[in-house]
């Protein structure tokens, strides 16, 4: 048997999800955030699940976020819905509640947040609005084990198996509202709204005229500074320490059993290293996302896409791009999970070629090397410019792309902004943990097995000897493509096998590097590159196609061809750009 | 009383939404969002580079674009 709770968002829907199935889920306070299809078991009734589906408004669905919940219902067909109301957001709430009644799915309003009307000195006849809607109740206070076991009883006794749903009819949305007005009026009794009073107040700082933005710039740069500097890096860099001493320890005891070359190379280069990669960063990824989560959490996020709408817009983008633009400087895998709550396609389309463009946090440590090498005197702006390049070669990108497609687009920006709440510990990290198992899932395995793959390539030839890596595979590959990368500077055939495995993962460009040289990564660099072909080396690292993880998402929402596309795409932008700046820094 | 656009509001006034010049997609998500005729609508701010705006509509706060709110007219209530 299955239940589905369904509901507007920021009703309250996964936090009863969460006490039902005890499971770890997040709560979003940003319109969309639950993406994917969240299950879990009912306790004390056998065979039975529990499905948490994305927030929304109507079935007529606009985002692809709402269709998976409309899919959901219309497909899987659950014996029962669990309509979420949010008690303080009455008439919207009922809208959906009206709708979902039509589909003639046996249906059951948890009634939430009835503790805020009390706080309100509110009052909502229950009985009353159980016999107008024609749908049984049961009141949530504040989700307590009786509660719920009285909500799961009653979605019990109602549950039936549906073979034929009816189609939601083009209908008159007037009539539904007049219909709510009528049993508004006769149900609740609300004198007044503290939270959202207070939001008022927040508000009147943050989204204010002339404070919105400047405060808006500085949460960022404490944010990235946390992040980045702070936090991030100093985690990393223990975490290589850690990583550098087990593989140090490892090879001494691989040595003093007398371990196969072939398996020592492939535990300490192979699966060690491509471990290592990942966990490396994953500290900065850790960090940014608990502290977008806190934005998220709060209702803040909402209020930097309101601020941002307008200069997006202009753009071609949407405030809602506001979103996956900052996840961005994470990870572009959970960045362009993101997209999909944007309402307009042309706006999804806009900022799904914009999001590659920011510079993720794998490809920090390569600039940080170079840097270092070739830039030590403004090591601070050099960074910031890499990333602005970025940013303003992908705002160009997405102009041209916006005034080539004179399509029509529908101005759909329409967003909820919640009343603020205190951010709980709770919440921001169920979304963190939320974003960085994106992170964790799509990347890992896959960042795993492309280092094994390269391993493989690399020490081996075409008859499968093992062989020094000059000789490999991989190696023959390379060579054969150096042509090809000269006029941007890249003569020497290792910097080509760092870029292919850097289509793997981006913090595999490094490694191949260190791997295919005996000695230290500084001094293989600074023999490969000048200084002219090392910006070139930067600007192409930054520019060129994503990594497969991302790739691999933009093939799943957005389908095979625009993944090729996107990825052809970039590839010709890095080398152009790569190719004029490498000849313009020749001249001087 | 003429009706005005919801954009011509200054923040706090508030009105009564008259007519929806809207059609299709965009129309009828604004109905779901419950604006339709004969609501009550209050504006609240605008965005700090003055697009989008932010309204009161029963209950709850919507950010809305200015091209669609210029397209929504109501009639203005009195101020308190």
């Amino acid at each position: 048997m299955t239940f589905a709770l369904v509901g507007n968002q920021n009703s309250g829907k996964t936090s009863i999800f969460n006490r039902i199935t005890n499971m770890n889920q997040h709560v979003g306070n940003f319109p969309g955030v639950t993406v994917d299809i969240t299950l879990g078991e009912v306790p004390n009734i056998s065979n039975c699940q529990i499905v948490d589906l994305p927030g929304l408004y109507s079935l007529e669905t606009y985002s692809e976020d709402e269709n998976v919940t409309k899919n959901f219902l219309y497909t899987n067909k659950p014996e029962a819905i669990i309509n979420v109301v949010d008690s303080m957001n009455l008439q919207r709430a009922l809208y959906l509640s009206l709708q979902l009644k039509e589909i003639g799915i046996p249906m059951v309003i948890a009634l939430n947040m009835l503790d805020e009307v009390k706080k309100n000195n509110g009052r909502i006849n229950i009985e009353k609005l159980e016999k107008m809607i024609e749908v049984p109740i049961v009141p949530i206070t504040s989700i307590t084990e009786k509660e719920l076991e009285k909500l799961l009883t009653v979605t019990r006794k109602i549950a039936k198996k549906s073979n034929k749903l009816n189609e939601i009819k083009k209908e008159n949305v007037e009539m539904k509202y007049n219909k709510i007005d009528n049993i508004y009026k006769e149900v609740i009794f609300l004198p007044q709204n503290k939270r959202e009073k207070k939001s008022y107040k927040i508000d009147t700082i943050l989204t204010n005229k002339i404070l919105g933005i400047p405060i808006f710039i500085g949460i960022m740069y404490i944010i990235f500074t946390l992040t980045f500097e702070i936090i991030g890096e100093n985690l990393s860099n223990t975490l290589q320490d850690g990583i550098d001493i087990v593989s140090e320890n490892l090879i001494i005891y691989l040595d003093s059993i007398n371990c196969s070359i072939i398996i020592k190379s492939l535990l300490v280069d192979g699966i060690i290293k491509g471990i290592g990669a990942v966990l490396s960063f994953l500290p900065i990824i850790i960090t940014l996302y608990f502290l977008l989560s806190i934005l998220e959490d709060s209702g803040y996020m909402t209020r930097i896409a309101f601020i941002m709408d307008r200069p997006l817009h202009k753009i071609g983008l949407s405030g809602r791009s506001i979103v996956p633009m900052l996840l961005g400087f994470g990870c572009s895998v959970p960045a362009i999970l993101s997209i999909r709550t944007i309402e307009s396609e042309k706006e999804r389309d806009l900022t799904l070629n914009l999001v590659p463009f920011i510079s993720c946090s794998a490809k920090i440590p390569i600039y940080t090397i170079f840097i270092q090498l070739f830039f030590k005197e403004n090591k601070g702006l050099a960074m910031l410019i890499l990333y602005l390049v970025g940013i303003i070669i992908g705002i160009g990108i997405t102009i041209y792309i916006k005034t080539r497609n004179k399509k029509e687009t529908e101005n759909l920006f329409l967003m909820e902004l919640p009343n603020y709440r205190m951010p709980s510990i709770k919440n921001t990290l169920h979304l963190m943990w939320n974003k960085t198992t994106e992170f964790i899932d799509k990347s890992f395995t896959i960042i795993f097995f492309t280092s094994l793959i390269i391993w493989f390539l690399k020490s081996f030839d075409w008859n499968l000897n093992w062989i020094d890596s000059k000789n490999s595979m991989l190696a023959s590959i390379s060579k054969s493509l150096v042509p090809f990368f000269i006029p941007i500077g890249f003569k020497d055939w290792r910097i080509i096998t760092a870029i292919i495995t850097g289509i793997s993962a981006k913090e595999a460009i490094l490694s191949t590097l260190t791997v295919l040289s005996n000695t230290n990564i500084e001094s293989i660099i600074a023999t490969i590159f000048t200084y002219n072909s090392s910006i070139s080396f930067m600007v192409f690292t930054l520019l060129y196609t994503p990594c497969i993880s991302a790739l691999g998402v933009i093939k799943k929402e957005y389908g095979t061809k625009k993944a090729i596309k996107i990825g052809i795409n970039q590839f010709c932008i890095a080398y152009i750009v790569a190719f004029l700046t490498y000849n313009l820094f020749s001249f001087f | 009383m003429e009706n005005i656009e919801i954009s011509k509001l200054k923040p706090k006034e508030k009105g009564i939404i008259k007519e929806i010049n809207l059609s299709g997609k965009i129309r009828n998500r604004l109905l779901e969002l419950g604006i339709v005729e004969n609501t009550k609508v209050k504006l609240i701010r605008f965005a700090p580079l003055g697009d989008p705006i932010q309204i009161s509509i029963r209950g709850y706060n919507l950010a809305i674009r200015k091209e669609i709110a210029q397209r929504i007219k109501i009639s203005k209530t009195e101020r308190n």
